[in-house]
């Protein structure tokens, strides 16, 4: 990891606390950029964006239209060296985000859902390229969160969150305990 | 059961009422949005079943949507064909795959239907003859 990656994992992990993901294809480029985001507590501001979103909290002028649709699809994209939104899910992220909260997966299943219900909205009907925005946001959400869902261990950790993170916990205690038998 | 209290009720809103969760075909073009949503529920159903989250009743998830005909129809020859085929897969499906797991699907639906209709057909006799 370079003194670059850092520096870039650090800007945007500051600029998406306070409310703005421009830069978040930086964390689908460079995975030691994501490593120093996810150190900086990414998860846990995904999910306040993730609320922030639903509760139309953030602010209007971004340079983008939908918050939910840029964090699924950058963060969450698979093959991330191929340049399409539609390739595949990367599971090994998903599964991570799930693991790291209790209401991971909730505040990502409602976030997804709400880009669904944002269309029966009725500016979504008397305002025409509003609500082909939001079928756009919708559609690129769903084929994320749909892909990621092809994987067994996404799966998993969504149903058996608890289970999980219990194993995980005393895995983690163990390589407290004895580092020099766990490497750590 | 977090699936079954709080994942499930998010989703059967969806389905409620012939589907008062989904936005106009007006609004959602080729209904691409609402066939994401039955893919997800399938999905999430799959591996529900699958993974024996529910040893006693396997298909709680889908049970729980409470779809009405036209939604099980949709379901059961589109959005689970598409979604359990492209589990097999690791990917989505391409035409051509959809098309064949899709009359597989609705062949095996109505095979279904038709059995049930027929032991339906049967009680209502063997009732009638007592």
């Amino acid at each position: 990891m370079t003194a670059a990656d850092k520096e870039e994992g650090k800007r945007v992990i500051e600029e998406m606390k306070q409310g703005d993901v421009s830069s978040m294809q930086t964390l689908q480029r460079s995975d030691a950029a994501y490593d120093v985001a996810k150190k900086l507590g990414l998860f846990d501001t995904l999910e306040d964006l993730f609320e922030q979103d639903m509760e139309g909290e953030l602010p209007n002028d971004k340079g983008y239209f939908s918050t939910t649709q840029e964090i699924i699809t950058n963060i969450f994209k698979g093959n991330r060296e191929v340049h399409d939104r539609y390739t595949c899910a990367c599971p090994v992220r998903t599964k991570e985000y799930i693991l790291s909260s209790p209401t991971a997966w909730d505040n990502m299943m409602d976030a997804t859902l709400f880009q669904a219900k944002l269309m029966t909205k009725a500016d979504s009907i008397w305002d025409v390229e509003l609500g082909a925005w939001r079928h756009s946001a919708a559609r690129d959400v769903f084929a994320t969160i749909n892909l990621a869902l092809l994987h067994e261990k996404v799966a998993k950790a969504l149903f058996f969150k608890s289970k999980a993170t219990g194993k995980r916990s005393q895995e983690e205690a163990r390589e407290y305990a004895c580092p020099q038998r766990y490497g750590a | 059961m977090h699936a079954l209290n709080v994942m499930a009720p998010k989703l059967k809103a969806f389905f409620d009422n012939g589907g008062e969760g989904f936005a106009s075909s007006h609004v959602d073009r080729n209904e691409t949005i609402q066939n994401n949503v039955h893919q997800f529920t399938a999905l999430l159903s799959y591996w529900y079943r699958t993974l024996n989250v529910d040893d006693e009743n396997p298909n709680a998830f889908i049970d729980a949507m409470q779809l009405d005909d036209e939604q099980e129809f949709k379901y059961e020859t589109i959005a689970r064909p598409l979604a359990e085929g492209s589990i097999q897969y690791g990917r989505t499906l391409t035409m051509e795959e959809f098309t064949l797991a899709r009359a597989r699907a609705t062949a095996e639906y109505q095979r279904r239907k038709g059995s049930a209709k027929k032991k339906s057909v049967k009680k209502k006799g063997s009732k009638k003859k007592k």
